[in-house]
Formats: structure tokens, sequence, C-alpha cells
């Protein structure tokens, strides 16, 4: 792995791996929803859309279409601290990727009618994904319900479709300004391409962008901004209850992210899994019951979820059926066994992620962007290895607590005769 | 900066990475994919009997469900929580699943465990045993995977599609079943399933990762070495052609308080083995199998109608159809479709451009090799070759024959195959809001959840 940070900021990763003749380009940029103002939700994501529409060189229409006649895929994300943008091409085609990330790095640009036309599409994937879904609002009440209004994780990244409607082009130019910058970014090439091919087509792209102007601020992040003992109740078209609980811990740049995939790991996955033995298998009131780590920079969530295994088991009952089992692991921890079948499946998981070069490209570029360590998407097991029974224990009991907890209850919606 | 884009031309040619094919003692045919990149092993035993051949809606579904529910042989007994501890313990998965036209018992695991992996899987495959506490179990989760299913605007515009295209035929039932079918399953109903479903000579194995080919066959003869049918001939099941919808049709379903529009659109078209495929994959990405397709240039980026518009040929053993989905405002459903079928309308009657065809050429060329990455993904494609009885030098004709793909072959397809005279339109949403918008494009009816007309 070859890592360096070029003179206008931007932190460059190349990965060699000769699986297959192909190549990840990705850059990740340091921002997303929480860094949004509280009257312009969803700005962030609407961003990464419009960041598809032209820059000096790539017309509106043109990026998708160099793309795909260099038999490239591509696509984008946003989430609530960065937005990452990758490509996968055959790898002689390394060359233009990098020419369509720095074009549009250094030269982003867009019109008022490809904003408007980008405003609908979001509008659109909002009501597609979080109005007209099932349990689709519940990452906008939760937002609202675990979080003080004044942090930058209390609305959800999709935001408020009216703040997407109501966006300018002078809310984009500055957005542009402020943090899509070299400074800001990690690249990441991951594939059948050394080094010494690579870094000079780097340079050549990337070296010319300068460095942004303005000072790089994140919104600072208070622990008491985290709310618990809150409870709210949800009219859904569902069939049947459903119920989310969270409970907040640190964030991703500390160690207990790790403790606290492994703690998810004993209580939820497999059929064997504490949480799925009593809930959906022996009393038979979930069908189907989860939970996963909703890791951010400044603090996470732990939430676990079931949903109802028929119209008489509620909400009530799935959570005090929830509670025997966190109860038991706050109490007495968990086994050596529970331990090793966590770790086994972690690092299946993570020999699963590292099979493709857009998966070691992800990690790596988060890894990059937020510990300034690429090389730490390698050494994962090793992270996930050392950590001891007593460990989760003690994790356990500091989590599961009432007042750290937000439920959410789905109910279905009552009909109106 | 430079302001031109850095292109390479494209190699015509790639090679599917290396595979073995062994037919096992037992007449089996194993398809492996080594790689010693990572310490994992994907591994499928397929059956090429799936939902169509259901007697009764969802019944091979259900069953496949429960092949992981227990297993009884002749060396040990399992029950569900037994078996799941001991595939859990390893950090692997063992599910089964099945769709239309196959069942797949499919086990992902770390390399360090393929004994165990490998005797569970044989297990699961040669003696579930469907003890009836699992079926009450499996029965009532299904129950409300259905209703939950039936909460989702797309699976209810897909139920509604479905009736318009195969109505009272193979494809005409939700693989999962109804409410009411899925109610009534017994033991008995599992046991003619799976001796339906998984009679050895409906079998194949396809395996990629961390092993060498020889030494998994070995180690998979002994494990299922005498699952072999008593006369050692394959029995397919007759290939037959199901009947197309005879006019164009609006199927609607009710989905309450709707959002959205959720739209599916769709006409038949040619079957895997037929000289056309090639060519309607092709015409399809122009068409709606790409980001940067007709229908999505058109519906997304011009209009902004939706978050998106794809279409894909969905081909099966008896029928194929070419669908298209998306997520349109309510108030615009009406233009969107009228959009959908000027489309299908314009490739009938005009051949694509100059630049269509390269461009679309160079795209399914190149990202050949993005869907060979994974040794899963190489062993996937060799699957589907198995599967449809297709040649084992597909994939290099398929590469040439798009090299060698001019406008003359497209029009000509195009003209053939392509025509709004039988498409099934369907949504859900408000039907009252729908049918009015949506009367003009043809005979509307209106089924339920289960895909009755109402």
């Amino acid at each position: 792995m070859h890592y360096q940070t070029l003179d206008n900021g931007l932190r460059v990763v190349v990965i060699p791996r000769q699986n297959a003749p192909v190549v990840s380009v990705a850059v990740t940029y340091g921002v997303g929803s929480y860094s949004e103002s509280p009257t312009n939700t969803g700005f962030a994501h609407l961003f990464e859309h419009l960041m598809f529409e032209g820059s000096e060189n790539v017309a509106h229409g043109m990026f998708d279409k160099y793309c795909s006649e260099a038999g490239g895929d591509n696509n984008a994300y946003t989430t609530f601290d960065k937005t990452t943008y990758y490509m996968s091409l055959p790898a002689h085609q390394v060359e233009l990727g990098l020419w369509l990330e720095a074009d549009r790095m250094a030269s982003f640009g867009v019109n008022e009618d490809a904003l408007n036309v980008q405003k609908n599409v979001v509008v659109e994937e909002i009501n597609q994904n979080v109005e007209n879904s099932p349990y689709g609002t519940y990452s906008r009440v939760l937002s609202r319900l675990a979080f003080a209004p004044e942090a930058g994780y209390s609305w959800e990244v999709y935001g408020d479709p009216k703040h997407v409607a109501a966006s300018t082009l002078q809310d984009v130019r500055s957005f542009f300004t402020n943090f899509y910058r070299p400074d800001n970014a990690c690249l990441v090439v991951c594939g059948d391409v050394t080094p010494e091919a690579a870094l000079p087509l780097v340079h050549k792209h990337f070296g010319i962008i300068p460095r942004g102007t303005l000072p790089l601020t994140q919104k600072p992040f208070h622990h008491d901004f985290r709310l618990g003992k809150r409870h709210q109740r949800v009219q859904d078209t569902i069939p049947t209850d459903s119920i989310f609980c969270s409970y907040h811990f640190d964030g991703y740049m500390t160690h207990e992210v790790y403790v606290a995939d492994v703690l998810c790991s004993v209580i939820s996955d497999g059929m064997s899994s504490r949480l799925y033995k009593t809930l959906a298998y022996e009393q038979q009131i979930a069908s189907d019951v989860n939970a996963y780590v909703d890791d951010r920079r400044h603090t996470s969530l732990f939430t676990i979820y079931a949903v109802s295994n028929g119209a008489e088991h509620s909400c009530d009952a799935m959570y005090e059926s929830m509670w025997q089992v966190l109860a038991d692991v706050v109490q007495n921890g968990i086994t050596e066994r529970e331990l090793t079948k966590a770790k086994n499946r972690i690092r299946t998981r993570i020999a699963r992620t590292v099979q493709r070069a857009s998966g070691i490209a992800d990690e790596a570029a988060h890894q990059a962007l937020f510990f300034n360590d690429p090389s730490r998407v390698f050494r994962l097991a090793d992270d996930y290895a050392a950590i001891t029974a007593e460990e989760i224990h003690q994790f356990a009991a500091k989590l599961f607590t009432v007042d750290n907890e937000v439920r959410v209850d789905f109910v279905p919606k009552e009909l109106t005769a | 900066m430079p302001t031109k884009p850095p292109l390479i031309p494209t190699p015509t040619t790639f090679s599917l990475p290396t595979h073995t094919e062994i037919t096992l003692p037992n007449g089996m045919t194993l398809i492996a994919v080594e790689d010693t990149s990572q310490p994992l092993l994907t591994m499928s035993i397929v059956s090429q009997s799936g939902a169509a051949e259901d007697n009764i809606a969802g019944e091979t579904n259900f069953m496949a469900t429960l092949m992981n529910k227990g297993t009884a042989s002749p060396k040990r007994t399992l029950d569900a929580q037994a078996l799941a501890e001991e595939i859990d313990f390893t950090g692997g998965s063992l599910s089964v699943s099945c769709v239309f036209d196959s069942l797949s018992a499919h086990l992902s695991i770390l390399s360090d465990f393929t004994a165990t992996g490998l005797d569970l899987l044989t297990d699961v495959v040669q003696h579930p045993s469907f003890p009836p506490e699992e079926i009450d179990r499996v029965r009532q989760q299904t129950l409300v995977e259905i209703e939950q299913a039936n909460s989702d605007a797309a699976y209810l515009s897909s139920i509604a599609f479905t009736q318009g295209m195969f109505r009272g035929e193979k494809y005409g039932h939700p693989v999962v079943g109804t409410l009411e079918t899925v109610t009534n399953f017994q033991q008995a109903d599992c046991q003619r399933a799976y001796l339906r479903s998984l009679q050895p000579d409906n079998l194949f194995i396809a395996a990629a990762g961390n092993f060498r080919a020889h030494d998994l066959a070995e180690q998979i003869q002994e494990r299922i070495g005498k699952h072999q049918s008593s006369n050692g001939k394959k029995t397919q099941a007759p290939s037959r052609q199901v009947d197309k919808p005879q006019a164009t049709n609006v199927v609607l379903v009710e989905k309450p308080d709707a959002a959205q529009t959720s739209l599916r659109m769709g006409f038949r078209t040619v079957n895997r083995a037929e000289e056309d495929f090639i060519p309607m994959q092709f015409l399809n990405t122009i068409f709606g199998g790409s980001f940067i397709s007709r229908l999505n240039h058109n519906l997304r980026e011009e209009k902004g109608y939706t978050y998106g518009i794809h279409s894909s040929i969905d081909a099966r053993k008896h029928a194929s159809v070419l669908t298209v989905s998306s997520h349109v405002g309510s108030d615009v459903v009406d233009s969107a479709v009228s959009e959908v079928l000027r489309e299908i309308e314009r490739l009938r009657t005009e051949p694509v451009t100059d630049d269509e065809l390269e461009t679309t050429r160079k795209y399914m060329i190149g990202s050949f090799a993005l869907r060979t990455e994974t040794p899963t993904q190489v062993v996937s494609l060799l699957s589907t070759l198995e599967l449809y009885g297709l040649p084992k030098d597909y994939h290099s004709r398929y590469l040439a024959e798009l090299a060698a793909m001019t406008k003359d072959r497209l029009f000509e397809v195009q003209q053939r195959r392509f025509s709004t005279e039988s498409v099934v339109i369907a949504a859900s949403g408000n039907v009252e809001h729908l049918r009015q918008k949506l009367r003009n494009f043809g005979a509307v009816s209106v089924v339920n959840t289960n895909g009755v007309t109402v």
C-alpha cells in the first residue's frame, strides 16, 4: 500500500491487487448531513446528485457516458459524516476515472435547470424511500428523538423535502467552496495497478487543484446532545407492531465501536443468537429480530428491532422480552464460545469485504480520512481479535440502561371508517 | 488539466477466469473456481426445479425454508437450534432459497470450517426432517412476511404485474404463496415438494473459494455419493411456452396512503437460447438497462419524474419478460406511462444511433471484467449456463457477438421485438386516482394483494 498527502492536502492511497483486471477509484469527502444548517437539511445528499451534472470539461450528461464507454460503473452515497463517490473500471481505464474525479473536484459547476431537475429527482427519491416505504420514516423520527435540536444528527440524511426543494444555486456554490476541496478529501485507487503507474497520473490530474481557502470547521458535538429515556409511537401502513430500541455510545473514532460490533453479533447474528432464540424461536412473539451498529463520527447508536409475529403480540410484549435478554447480558456477560462465534462471524465479513477492490477502497478511504491511517483496513481483524468477554460485559452494562434508551414503536394505522 | 477524456480503446476479448468442471461418480456436475486469495468457501447445491413447478402456490418456497430447520441422517439427528448453533459458530451461513426456475441450498463459510460446512450442507439437502413444530413456526413467520410485503408499494405492483402477464399460468402465483395456501401446508406437502425438487437428477453443485477442485469433489462425493437416481437418466420437465397477454392492459392494486405510484410495465420477449437474445440484451441496455439509458435520461434527467427508472430482461425457462420498473409521482403517472410507450415505439420504428451502438458495445464488453471480479461471480455465471442448458462457450460467443453487432442487425430485431400492442401496465397506489389517469391506455382490471381480480 502506498499512502501520501499531496501539497494541496489531498490524501492519496494506492493499493495494488492482482486478483482481477479491474480497478476501483473512490473519493471520499469529509462532509455529510451533520454539516448542514438546520434550515437546509438534506442538502449534502442533494449536492451528491449535483456532482454528476457537469464540470468544466465534462458537460451535463457526459460523466456517466464516459464512464460507460470505459466499461465502468459508478455511484455515490451520503452519510451523516461523509460523502463517497466510487467507480469500478477495467484496470486499463484507471486514468479516465482519475480524470473524471479530478475534473469535478477542480471545476464543478451546475446550472439552474440541472439544479431544478435534481431537486425533483431527490424529492421523488425521498417519496420512494421515506414517505412511501413501510418504516421509511423511522430514521426521521429517531433523529428527532435521540438528539437535541442543535445537534447535527437531529435530522436524517435525506432531510426535509421542503428544504431540498428550496435550495438555491448560491447554497450550491458555498457548499462546494466550504467542503469540496482536496484538503477535505481522500482518493483511493485499488486494483490491478501499481503505485509507479498510478501516482504520476494522480499528480497530473489532482496536483493542480488548489487547497481550500476557508478554514475547515466541524460543528462541535457535546455528550449532552444525546437524549435518553425517550419513547414515541408512530402509526404507519403496516400490518403488525414493530419496535426499535436504540442506545447511545461513542463515535467511530474510538475502540468502543469494535466492542459494540462484537456485542451486536453475539446478541443478534444468526438463529442461535440470544435475541433470535428467545423472541423468535422460543417465545415466538417476533417473526424477525435483529440489531445493528449505526456508527457515526461523533456518537453512535446501537439499535435493536423486532417485528411482531402476529397482531396479538404488541410492542410492549416484545420490549419486555428484549429486556430479559439484555438484562441477562448486563448481569452475567457472555460466554467464551459466544465470543469466538462472534469473532468468526466478523472474520468472515472482513474476508468477504476485501474480496472486491471496491470494498477495500471504500474502507481505506474511511480509515485515511478519519484516522489518517488507511493500513488499518488490513489490521481490522487484529483489533477485533484482542477484544475480551469481560470488555463486552462492561460495555453492555454501560450501554443497556433505560436512561440511555430511545424507543420507537411502529403500530398499524387505525382505520377510519 | 487535460480537457478531453483519457479513454483507452477496450480490448474485445476477455476470458473467464479458469474453472474446473467435474462429474462426480453419482452423476452430479461440480463447477468449481479455485481462489486462494481469501480463506473463504461458497458453495451451492442447485435444483433445476423451483416454484414454477408448484402444485400448490408457495409449496417449494415453504419446503425450502424448512430444509435447514432439522435433519435426520443415518449418522446423526439435528434439530433446528442445533443446526443453527453449528453453522453460526463457524461464522458462516447456510440457507435454502427458491425462485421460479430453481432452488438453491447455499453455504458461505471460512475455509477453515470446510468439513463442518459440507456436513451440514449435504445433510440439509439429503435428510431434512420437516419437524411439525418447525412447520408451525415457519408458517407463522411466512404469514407475517406476506402481510409485511403486502404493505410494500413495489411488491404490490409486482403482484399486479404478474397477474397481467401470467394470470393462470406457471408463473402466475407469488413464489412465497398466499395467506390461504401457507395456512394449510403440512408435513406431507413438504415431503412431496422435496421429492419433486431435490431428486438427484435435478441437482448440480457450484463452488468457489479456497480449495483444490479435485479434493473438494472427493469430499462432496463422500457425503452425497449415495444421493443418486436409480436409472441414472436426467428427466427434464418438458419446456412449455406460456401464453402471452393478448392486448395492452392495465392492472391496479390498492396501496393505502400511497405518496407515490409504484409502476411496472413490460412485454414478452425472447428466451435465452434464441438467436435474438443477445441483440435484445443490447437493445435493453439502450432502452432502460443502464444509467445512461433512454428511459432514465428521459424520465429522470430531463423530466425529473422519478428517482430512477430501469428495465431488465427476466429470462425464465418457459417465458421471458422485459420489465420496466420505477416509482413516479402520482400526478405524473400518465405522462410517465406515455413516455415509456413512446420509447418502445421509437425503438420499433427508428434505428439506434451510431453513438448508442458504440457506447453500448464498449459498455457491455468493458463491464464484463467487473462482472467476473470475484470467484463467486464467476461461478454464478457458470451456474446460469448449467441451469438454462446453454453451451459452455456462451460467454466468448457473447463477447464476439457484441463486438460484431451492427445497426442493421439491431433494427431487424427492434421491428420484430418491440411493440406497444401487448404491454402490461401495472401500478400500486390509490386505485380510483390511477384508474382515471390510466384508463386510456387499455382495459383496466383491479386485483387484491393475493392477485385475485376484484
